[in-house]
């Protein structure tokens, strides 16, 4: 117990000096004069916003996306991830002011504050639909990888190389601009986009039609609720707010934080639309698309019809998708495991201190990455199961959200506006209705 | 620590421990609602999954 607790101190004590110094260059730079400076400022405070958001584009979302480009062309889907985006700002801003105002982790408030049941409850889900969530993740990789020949054993095995040696090896600090590097890939969709030349009055009637092709029908439910599903996720709410934390970001840099969150919205929209534009452009209704394609075939279309070098650059934006993703929900896993059950949490730990920090992540990874390989392995099964479970616990964490942000003796001054319950109460109300259409129609598939 | 630090955030070191709450009022029947949520899902989901979904 003495060894434990003396290792948990020293653990925390190295945790809270690399911080400081983490805190201490925003410091500098708020001092100094200058654009330069204040670019550099700006650059130091960016990071957990712009991360979700572009992890939120992972390898099943390219493929959500994807698909809904070759189903329903350029039409409804354009102005409707237009609209999500100010529903993904809205849920994500909170999760920074409650980072900012408390210095803790979304499960660990969960715990706190309302209980071991709850909390208990917020940590399963997540990890089980992190988990599951991963073996998407690895199968983009792996997907994307054979574009290029490489065997799926290898892609898997660099594919989990990446993503724990990341997690395990580097500080916050370095880590977060290692995988803002990498998301930065993320962006390779939008030059497809415009190679793809579609016809941009095509993509201006449909913001102003909302055209639905074939009418309002069961699919065309099924893929809103997937859209809106893929959009705001659960992990997201938990990552966002640990990654505020671990980054030391304080009341101060909320405005900071806000901006971050606002700029990795803004690309997550922009990049979801030119995945929509390419695929409506160029796979809808043309010979050999349907609206049942899976991604593999997705692939040989585009290679097809823009050639192999737009069909390389689609593959490695879905490796990124999974691998940035994969960086994300393995720290997202971390994180939240460390925060419930009051471990040292943070990436600024060194492994042999704080293990049981990092474990979790890394198995996680390593599981998902095996399932990937297995012959015949359920993978619909299992994809249909991470839509199930973030059916069910969706609601539950915007709801602790609401509450939190709403709880005066923690938030004190920075309790949510009235606008701001009205609106995140709406977002809820939605959420709530939404998915409960969603799991009826994913457990009772002809119920629309 | 370092002064520049302490002036950034006032806040570092050692949180004081989260107080549970025991939900009163319409927090109360809101984590009411969410088990009824969670029970009715539960439900759903176990229908669905012994009718053998796709």
């Amino acid at each position: 117990m003495l060894i434990n607790a003396s290792t948990n101190q020293m653990a925390v004590v190295d945790d809270a000096f690399v911080r400081a110094r983490d805190q201490e260059r925003v410091v500098n730079l708020r001092e100094r004069r200058g654009l330069w400076c204040r670019v550099l400022l700006a650059i130091a405070l960016a990071g957990p916003g712009i991360l979700v958001m572009i992890a939120d584009n992972d390898a099943g979302g390219v493929i959500t996306y994807a698909q809904t480009g070759v189903s329903y062309g350029l039409g409804f889907y354009l102005p409707f991830l237009v609209l999500l985006a100010p529903v993904a700002y809205i849920v994500q801003e909170m999760t920074v002011r409650l980072g900012a105002v408390t210095g803790r982790g979304h499960a660990e408030l969960i715990w706190g504050r309302y209980g071991k049941f709850w909390g208990a409850f917020s940590l399963v889900d997540l990890v089980v639909a992190n988990g599951l969530t991963l073996v998407t993740e690895f199968i983009g990789i792996t997907v994307g990888s054979s574009v290029f020949g490489v065997p799926a054993l290898w892609s898997d095995l660099g594919g989990v190389v990446i993503v724990c040696g990341v997690l395990v090896l580097l500080k916050y600090y370095t880590w977060e601009r290692v995988a803002l590097t990498i998301a930065a890939g993320n962006l390779v969709f939008v030059p497809l986009a415009l190679m793809a030349q579609p016809h941009w009055s095509v993509v201006a009637r449909a913001f102003g039609t909302w055209a639905i092709p074939g009418g309002i029908t069961p699919v065309f439910l099924y893929v809103v609720l997937a859209n809106l599903g893929t959009t705001i996720a659960p992990w997201m709410l938990f990552f966002q707010q640990s990654s505020v934390v671990d980054k030391g970001l304080t009341v101060r840099d909320i405005r900071a934080g806000q901006i971050d969150t606002a700029v990795g919205t803004g690309v997550m929209v922009i990049v979801a639309l030119a995945i929509v534009v390419l695929t409506g452009t160029w796979v809808y209704g043309s010979p050999g698309s349907s609206q049942n394609m899976d991604i593999g075939q997705l692939l040989t279309v585009l290679g097809n019809r823009i050639g192999p070098l737009g069909e390389k650059l689609f593959a490695l934006g879905l490796v990124e998708a999974g691998v940035i993703a994969g960086i994300a929900i393995t720290a997202s896993t971390s994180w939240a495991t460390g925060e419930a059950l009051n471990w040292p949490k943070s990436l600024n730990l060194p492994l042999r201190r704080a293990w049981r920090f990092y474990l979790p992540g890394l198995v996680s990874a390593v599981m998902a990455a095996a399932i990937v390989l297995i012959p015949r392995a359920p993978l619909g099964f299992l994809n249909l199961t991470v839509q199930v479970v973030a059916t069910i616990f969706m609601p539950a964490a915007m709801l602790f959200l609401l509450l939190l942000l709403n709880d005066g003796e923690i938030m004190g001054s920075h309790v949510n506006k009235p606008w701001q319950n009205w609106a995140a109460g709406l977002i809820v109300g939605g959420l709530v209705v939404i998915n409960g259409v969603y799991g009826l129609t994913v457990v009772f598939p002809h119920i629309l | 620590m370092n002064q520049k630090i302490l002036q950034a955030a006032p806040e570092t070191g050692a949180l004081a421990p989260l107080v549970t709450v025991k939900p009163r009022g319409w927090v109360a029947l809101v984590f009411w609602g969410l088990r009824i949520y969670i029970a009715v899902m539960l439900v759903l989901v176990v229908i669905g999954f012994s009718r053998g979904i796709r």
